[in-house]
This record gives C-alpha cells, structure tokens and sequence, in this order.
C-alpha cells in the first residue's frame, strides 16, 4: 500500500506536471488557465515557465478592459509581449486610461497590439496605449473610423520599433500618416492600408521613397492611386505580397515596373482593368517565384499571357484565379492544370 | 547499426538511417556514439518509439494515407503510455511524434472544467480551500459567461 502511495505522490507531483508543461504551449489561453487551478504541483510548474505567459488573447469578449486590467496585475504577466484585443467589446479609451494608470509597468514588454474591430478607441486612446509600450513592433487597428493622423502621430512618437502596420479601414487617415510613418519607420516589413481612402499618391509614394524593406504591402480598394506611385514599387527589391485588387488605373507601363520586384510570391491583379497581356507578360519574365495570381474580371488578358506564365512560372504557380476573364478561352480547371500543373486553387477573389 | 539501451537494460539494434528522426540520437551519432543508453525510457516504450520511427523513415507518397492509419492507431493508448511516450519524445527530440501527441493529450483538457480534468487524469487536488478560492478569484478574468471553474461543491 505504501508503494501505491508513493507511486501516487510521483504521479501528482513530477509526471502529470510535467506532461502538462510539455503539452501546454499549444492549448488555447482558456485551457491554460483552467490547467492552473487543477493542482498545486500543476501551477507551480506551470508558473515556473515564464514563455506559457507572454500572450493575453480576449478576442470578442465582453468587459475586455476590465479583464485585461485584472489580468495585467498578476505577476506572471508582466513581461507580456502579445495582446490580442480583436472584436473585444467594452475596450474603449477609458479603459485603456484604466490600464495605463493601473498597470503602466506590465507593458513596457509589449511587442504586437492588435485593437482590430475596436471600433470605440480614438487617437486619445492611441496615444495612450502607445505611451506605455515603447517596444511595440505590431500595431493592428483594423475597421476603425475614429482613428486620424493624430493618433498615428502619438503612435511614431512613442513607438519607434514599428515593422507591421494594419490600418486596413481607417477611413480617416490620410497622407500626413503615411508621410510620419515614411519618415519613422524606415524598417517597416509589412504596411496595410486597404480602404484607406484619402490616401493619394503623395502619400504613397512617401512610403515607396524610405521603406525599402517592404515585405507586404496591401492597397486592396484604394482606386485614386495611379502609375505614379505604382511605378515606384520596383523599389521595394524585399517585396514579396502586393495586393492591388481595385487598382483601376494601373496600366502595364506600371505593372511593368512592378515586375521588377523579383521576390514576388503573391500578386492580387483583381479588377485591374487597364492591364492587358504586355503588362502581365512582364511580371511573368520578372518574377519568376510567384506562387499566386489573381486577374479576376480583366478583359485585357487572353491565352497569350498564361502560356508566357506558364514558361516561367509553372512550377511555383499553385493559386490562379481566371474568372471572369472572358478573352481566356482555355481556362477551365484540365486546361489550367495542364499548364501549371502545381495550382491547387482557383480562385481568389469572392 | 546502433545500439540502444532502455532503463530495463534491454537492447535494440536498428538502422541508423530510421534513428535520425531523433534528434538527440542523431546528435549522439555524428559524436560517433554506436552505444546509446536511455536511463528514462523502459522498455516498453521504447518498442513503441521504435515501431514508430520504422514506420515513419520511409517517407513515400504512396505510402502517406498508409501513415496516416498507423498513427490514428498509434495513438489509441491509456493515457499512462501516452504519457511515457510524450516523455520519450521530448527527451529523443522526435518533433513529429510530439506533434501528433500534443492533440491527445489537448483534447481531453479542451474545453473542460478542473473537475473533469482531475478526474480523467487521476489527479488529486491538495489545494487548501483558501487557496483554490484565491487562484479561482485571481483568473476570473480569463473565463468568458458564467462557466465557474470546479469548485469542491
């Protein structure tokens, strides 16, 4: 019986707590936390562990400012490095002044921030939340109409280590941000402006000047903009994702020029309907890595292009997206498939 | 051929080629090490780990649905081999074993309250009651509605 005992207290003490160290870095935050309250040898283990607690996930749950306050005070956060506040509800500028005045030193750490669909903060609360993280890196605000170029101000003067951007939707941004971000953060990886609509080619082309290193850039539904910004995106040489769908004033003379970014996997042409078979010839010859393209609804393509691409690009092509390109008159999936025998998808655009 | 030695002192002599899955024997093996005790793994599990990687190290197409019965199959276990598997792996560095391990021991935590969870792994819990109420009132936070975690009620 003492035996059993004993194999019992290894049991709880050592092999359930360490199987559940292992396995822990991939459960959700709600298992997580569920874990803790199990076993006193289970929490100590699992405390002991600082890399199980840099992320804070409330995304689309209610009292969100009210949860991250009560969590930020706990100890075990304290170097948090990622929240995610995505749909979160109840999370406004309040409570963001909430969060600072409580709990300013637990976010000296914190490197991405995403507030996307937090629709109530405006650029008080930006300026606020930017004050107490320095370090950010990932900034996200996606579906935010209250957000200007102030708030983009307050954010490139505290946060001076900003490589991805998310300003998909913030209607009221306009040039001066691009041209505060140009200026700042001249490392940037990735920007998003989809939808940002008072953007011109000014700012734009602000961005093109000093952010060489550009890995994703999203312009999806930004229709002003012409060939003179997009002729400057063959100075991105690091470009890998360009999303230009709604482009309706890019020609080939600017696709051209795009082509010259070598590195270019993915390439949405959705509704660029200036382009013809000369400009999408020339991103077959210049990028020869591309992995996916959509020219949904052009009426300029025909036959003539998918041949060019298929001599360059048929081994890494795996998503095509033809529809509605009427002058394609081989494109049905076998006729697809035969020229590029890799595409797994067919469609990109909805 | 290399020779490996479980914690019962029995002895497997495989291919080379099938034990660089594991990452720790194939550091041992560029060391030149031909002898590899393994104080942690019985014997027992060490078969399993064993039927595993043969199974694994050849790697064909026509072969991948083949695969992917062994392991639905590999997986049906108590959770006490499990559990001596998830300890081989990780000390072996066997990342794809790890990877089909971690969902079958994830999904009976998922979603679950702390009860069911001490009851499907045999936990006792000795938290005094104080402590439970202050590490329940401590994590309200992360729960979303009314879902109240285990309590002794």
């Amino acid at each position: 019986m003492a035996e059993e005992a004993a194999a019992e207290v290894i049991w709880n003490k050592e092999t359930v707590p360490k199987v559940m160290k292992i396995v822990s870095s991939t459960l959700p935050q709600r298992d997580l936390i569920t874990l803790l309250l199990v076993s006193p040898s289970i929490h100590r283990t699992l405390l002991s562990h600082p890399s199980l607690w840099l992320v804070l996930d409330f995304h689309e749950m209610s009292n969100a400012g009210d949860r991250l306050v009560s969590a930020l005070s706990l100890p075990r956060y304290h170097s948090v490095k990622h929240i995610n506040l995505e749909f979160a509800q109840d999370i406004e500028d309040k409570q963001l002044e909430n969060v600072k005045s409580k709990c300013e030193d637990s976010l000296l750490d914190l490197e991405i921030l995403n507030l996307n669909g937090c629709q109530r903060i405006s650029d008080k609360g930006i300026e606020v939340v930017t004050n107490t993280c320095p370090k950010l890196k990932v900034f996200s605000i996606y579906w935010n109409v209250r957000v200007t170029d102030v708030g983009i101000t307050h954010l490139v003067k505290n946060c001076k280590s900003v490589v991805d951007l998310n300003l998909s939707g913030c209607k009221n941004i306009t040039d001066k941000s691009l041209h505060l971000v140009a200026d700042k953060y001249q490392e940037l990886e990735s920007l998003n402006i989809t939808r940002c609509i008072k953007i011109t080619d000014s700012g734009l082309q602000r961005i093109l000047l000093n952010c060489s290193s550009l890995q994703n850039l999203n312009l999806y539904a930004l229709s002003t903009l012409t060939d003179e910004a997009y002729k400057m995106i063959s100075r991105l040489p690091h470009l890998r994702f360009l999303d230009l769908c709604g482009a309706q004033n890019l020609t080939d003379d600017g696709l051209s020029c795009i082509a010259m970014c070598k590195n270019l996997v993915s390439l949405n042409l959705t509704w660029c309907v200036q382009v013809s078979d000369v400009g999408v010839i020339a991103i077959a010859q210049g990028c020869r890595s591309l992995a996916l393209l959509s020219l949904f609804g052009i009426l300029g393509v025909s036959d003539r292009c998918l041949e060019v691409l298929s001599s360059f690009c048929s081994n890494t092509l795996k998503t095509l997206d033809v529809n509605g390109c009427i002058n394609i008159k081989n494109r049905n999936r076998d006729q697809l498939l035969k020229l590029f025998p890799n595409l797994v998808c067919f469609k990109v655009h909805s | 051929m290399i020779t490996l030695q479980s914690s019962d002192k029995d002895v497997f002599e495989i291919e080379q080629s099938i034990l660089i899955q594991s990452g720790t024997i194939k550091n041992m093996v560029e060391d030149d090490f031909t002898f590899i005790p393994l104080p942690s793994v019985d014997t027992e599990t060490l078969i399993k780990i064993i039927e595993y990687m043969k199974k694994h190290a050849d790697k064909t197409d026509s072969k991948e649905k083949n695969i992917k019965e062994f392991d639905k199959d590999f997986m049906k276990k108590t959770l006490n081999e499990l559990f001596a598997l998830v300890f081989a792996a990780n000390y072996l560095h066997i990342s794809s074993l790890l990877e089909l391990l971690y969902p079958s021991i994830a999904d009976r935590i998922k979603d679950k309250i702390t009860e069911a969870i001490r009851q499907i792994f045999s936990i006792r819990c000795d938290f005094t009651p104080e402590e439970e109420r202050r590490i329940i009132m401590d994590n309200k936070w992360a729960h979303e509605g009314t879902e109240i975690e285990g309590t002794l009620d």
